[in-house]
């Protein structure tokens, strides 16, 4: 495995392809370790035929300009997570809680089961909610959220 | 060979999206194989976007008019990729380009997996099959709900759930009707009982002149009094038989209910418990039966008293005062609305609370369990404040709750106050008014009925909705008793008792979800009395191919035969009764050793199940037991070693002396010695009998006829071990140098610890 400031990355089509040192180009995914917890660096740059790690990256910045652009546009296709801007509505039905919001991708109505399981508090005022089909979405800031939106959601977590 | 299928054939309207008109004109003229709807659109945001294949192409399409067409004669391969915020179908070219052709959230995946599967099929001019999808993530009306296909309560027919428990209920109507009659008398005498104080009162004690009356005072009170003391006995009797019946009623129903539920997880495919976590089926049989249980026996009656009550005491009150009943009925709205009020409130605590104290349960559990690890790591102090942590937020939504709770006796309490100081205020003054022929007994009957009369208001509405919950267990038990079960006979099954042992794979294709495909067309032969080893690394498919022979699922495509007969034409029971399984690690159920080697055949002589242990080389470790064959294992029971544990298993199998064998990783998790005792046991087992087993430690099927090497859900090598073992770049030979060379390494490192 190797370090730091000797990979390059090129894109064909969807195709991630990474160059490193003298080893032969290989197709890549670049994958958060801690995609929940933090996604602001630690990234693995993964072989994707055989499932192992060829480098790691503490941070895009470390990668040539070009190389950082294809590396920030890979990850936000495959790290994208709609930021919650509002809780519209809330409540609970026989035990199923509702949430109808809107994020900065659009607006959302999901079911939300077992909170203690689905809910991640990342510190005190960001969480991330995973709704009963697997769907995650980001509260950056309850602070942030205005007060309906904090008290919808506070009905049902 | 199948036939290719059109969307006409399928009755899924996912395959049948209609395109706006706007993007009719992609098409070029051709008449879609399929149009399925996603909800991303190619920028990210949310909103409409289309997966259309045609005959010639396959197309991405959004609303927005962003499109991406690839050509089916430059698909390489199809594939579904699973990301963070969502999924996506990418396809392959020809010529190395991958391109992502959708992108959907986590709520189509289902669809989408399918579709990725039939594009890959037709670009591989294999037949279109539209599989069966899984249930959407929404119900009819819209409605996000919990599991994919489940139905929500929101949408829920709540009379037709009542009338599917009355069909439970039909066989105890006669049951029913008694109680139901014992009720409405017990209800009437607790009313009348009343207006026997106030004829005393108004009769007898108010004119107190009871010397000069025609009759004596004291016989009228008595006749009155022993009245009253009839109430009280008829009250008696008829609560204790209503209490009794209903208990009954309400017990033996929900026996019936888990006694259905029980049987129908027996029959359910595996695919459904496969879908289900065990605790969540455990919780179908005993919380919600349980909820059921309660409300039955004590929300329903509740329900049914008091609203007879209700109306009995109202129209009681009417026709002794109407104005003063209407003192009464003031607060009503109030008790009623204020109790819907704070039950609105209070149910998201109740809620919080049981997340809460489970959260705490899992803490604790953890501390309890992991108490060897937490030392050992030296976090006692750590593990504490997440304690605390959980321990504290588990009192705040308490305080809450309760000082919601005190908050609303307080509150109902003022508003029956109300309602008593009238009825004091304009009753005592109706007395003292010589022109109204209000009496003090009047004013008697009045107090008592007040306090039978709100008491069980306030808790109206924490009844009513209880019963929503009961009906919503109600609702999640059919919904198990309403899965189709396993298939277990075609029409025209034959029976098989005994197979010859011949089994056949013909071009099988199988997946779990549909569109990830674990077995890719694999076609092999497995002559009666052979033993096959199957080989290839974690999830190549050979568990998935042994879960079709047993046929704990059925092939998505091809055959899979059995001495020549398709497997799903062979009666299912019969066939798993030629089948006989030993596992890494096999399941011994609560009861003696004696008991679980006869499991499978309860009623043979216990000379045979010694001759099976003996030749499992079982029967010597069994009599070092205190009990010996009478030793109880499994839950509660002694604790056996995996080494004991499968010997059992292989006297069990030996005993109901299948034709046809599955050895599942059988020596995997046992020392080199247990090892030998097993594998001379499996010798013994495995004489004259068809043999499929997979085993991580590859000398182990030295012996098999042939071994079959599995990648990826194909056949990539078989052959003898040494035909393999001959082939230098060989994929197993590969396979066994890997081994030997990591048991090499083994052995140094314990020769160095050692020196």
């Amino acid at each position: 495995m190797s370090t730091q400031r000797n990979i390059k990355l090129t894109r064909k089509g969807d195709v991630i392809i990474a160059e490193c040192g003298e080893s032969a180009p290989v197709e890549v995914k670049l994958i958060y370790a801690r995609p929940v917890s933090d996604r602001s660096g630690q990234i693995s740059v993964f072989d994707a035929k055989n499932k192992q790690e060829i480098y790691w990256l503490e941070s895009v910045e470390n990668l040539d300009p070009e190389s950082r652009s294809i590396a920030i546009e890979a990850l936000g296709e495959r790290y994208a997570i709609s930021l919650i801007q509002s809780v519209e509505h809330s409540f609970v039905n026989h035990g199923q809680r509702y949430l109808k919001v809107t994020t900065d991708r659009g607006k959302r109505y999901f079911n939300l089961k077992e909170p203690g399981k689905n809910v991640t508090w990342l510190g005190d005022d960001k969480l991330i909610i995973r709704d009963s089909m697997g769907n995650r979405y980001e509260v950056s800031s309850m602070e942030a959220l205005d007060a309906t939106s904090r008290a919808n959601l506070n009905l049902v977590l | 060979m199948e036939k290719s299928q059109t969307v006409n054939d399928v009755n899924d309207a996912r395959f049948n999206a209609v395109l706006p008109d706007s993007l009719v004109s992609e098409l070029s003229g051709e008449t879609p194989i399929f149009v399925m709807e996603g909800d991303v659109k190619a920028d990210g945001t949310f909103g409409q976007s289309f997966l259309v294949l045609t005959p010639t192409r396959v197309l991405g399409l959004d609303s927005d008019e962003s499109s991406v067409i690839v050509p089916v004669e430059d698909i390489k391969s199809v594939s579904t990729d699973e990301l963070f915020g969502g999924a996506r179908i990418v396809v392959e070219t020809i010529n190395g380009i991958k391109v992502a052709l959708i992108h959907y959230s986590r709520n189509l995946i289902s669809e989408f997996a399918a579709a990725a599967r039939i594009i890959e099929d037709h670009s591989e001019e294999r037949p279109v099959i539209f599989p069966d999808l899984d249930g959407s993530a929404f119900s009819e009306s819209g409605i996000p709900l919990e599991e994919r296909g489940g139905r929500s309560p929101l949408d829920m027919p709540r009379w037709k759930i009542v009338n599917r428990m009355w069909q439970y209920m039909i066989p105890y109507k006669g049951r029913l009707f008694a109680l139901m009659l014992l009720t409405t008398v017990s209800v009437l005498a607790q009313v009348y009982t009343p207006l026997l104080t106030k004829q005393i009162v108004d009769n007898i004690l108010k004119q107190g002149d009871f010397a000069n009356s025609v009759e004596p005072a004291g016989n009228r009170i008595n006749l009155y009094v022993a009245l009253i003391a009839i109430m009280f006995v008829v009250i008696f009797l008829s609560r204790t038989a209503a209490n009794l019946l209903k208990v009954w009623v309400g017990g033996r129903l929900i026996a019936d209910f888990r006694a259905a539920l029980h049987q129908q997880m027996q029959r359910l495919t595996m695919s459904y418990h496969n879908q289900k976590e065990s605790g969540q089926l455990i919780g179908r049989v005993m919380n919600d039966t349980a909820e059921l249980h309660h409300f039955l026996i004590e929300g329903a009656p509740y329900l049914f008293i008091n609203l007879l009550m209700f109306v009995g005491i109202g129209g009681i009150l009417l026709w002794l005062h109407p104005v003063l009943a209407i003192c009464v009925f003031l607060p009503v709205p109030f008790l009623l609305g204020g109790g819907a009020w704070f039950w609105k409130k209070l149910v998201p605590l109740f809620h919080k609370r049981g997340n809460r104290t489970n959260v705490l349960y899992s803490v604790l559990g953890e501390s309890v369990h992991g108490v060897k690890a937490v030392k050992a790591l030296g976090q006692e102090s750590r593990r504490h404040r997440l304690f605390t942590k959980n321990n504290n937020s588990l009192f705040g939504v308490n305080y809450q709750l309760d000082g919601t709770f005190a908050k609303f006796f307080e509150v109902m309490a003022l508003f029956m106050g109300v309602g008593t100081v009238s009825v004091w205020y304009f009753g005592s003054h109706s007395i003292l008014d010589p022109d109204s022929d209000f009496t003090f007994g009047h004013l008697i009957a009045f107090i008592s009925y007040m306090a039978m009369f709100y008491g069980p208001l306030q808790w109206f509405t924490a009844v009513v909705n209880w019963s929503t919950h009961a009906i919503t267990a109600s609702e999640r038990i059919f919904q198990v008793l309403d899965q189709e079960p396993e298939t277990y006979d075609r029409e025209g099954a034959i029976s098989l008792p005994r197979a010859k042992g011949e089994i056949r794979f013909e071009n099988v294709r199988f997946s779990y979800n549909r569109g990830k495909e674990i077995i890719k067309g694999i076609t092999f032969d497995i002559k009666p009395g052979e033993m096959i080893g199957l080989v290839g690394k974690s999830g190549a498919g050979k568990s998935t191919i042994i879960n079709l022979v047993c046929r704990f699922y059925d092939v998505d495509s091809g055959a899979l035969k059995i001495d020549g007969n398709d497997i799903r034409d062979i009666k299912l029971e019969d066939w798993r009764r030629n089948i006989g399984i030993v596992m890494q690690d096999p399941f011994l159920f609560s009861g003696t050793i004696s008991e679980n080697i006869s499991y499978g055949n309860p009623d043979v002589d216990f000379d045979e199940i010694v001759r099976a242990a003996r030749a499992a080389h079982a029967h010597d470790f069994i009599l070092d037991k205190e009990e010996g064959y009478d030793t109880v294992v499994g839950e509660g029971g002694v604790d056996l070693s995996g080494g004991e544990k499968q010997r059992i298993a292989i006297a069990r199998a030996i005993l109901n002396d299948p034709p046809i064998l599955i050895l599942d990783e059988a020596t995997s998790a046992v020392d080199s010695e247990t090892e030998k005792a097993i594998q001379e046991a499996i010798g013994n087992l495995v004489k004259g009998r068809t043999t499929i087993a997979i085993a991580h430690r590859l000398a182990t099927l030295r012996n098999a006829s042939r071994l079959i090497v599995i990648e990826n859900g194909s056949i990539i090598e078989h052959g003898t071990h040494e035909e393999l073992m001959a082939r230098e770049e060989g994929h197993f030979a590969k396979l066994v140098e890997l081994q030997a060379e990591n048991n090499r390494m083994r052995s140094t490192q314990v020769a160095y610890s050692v020196d």
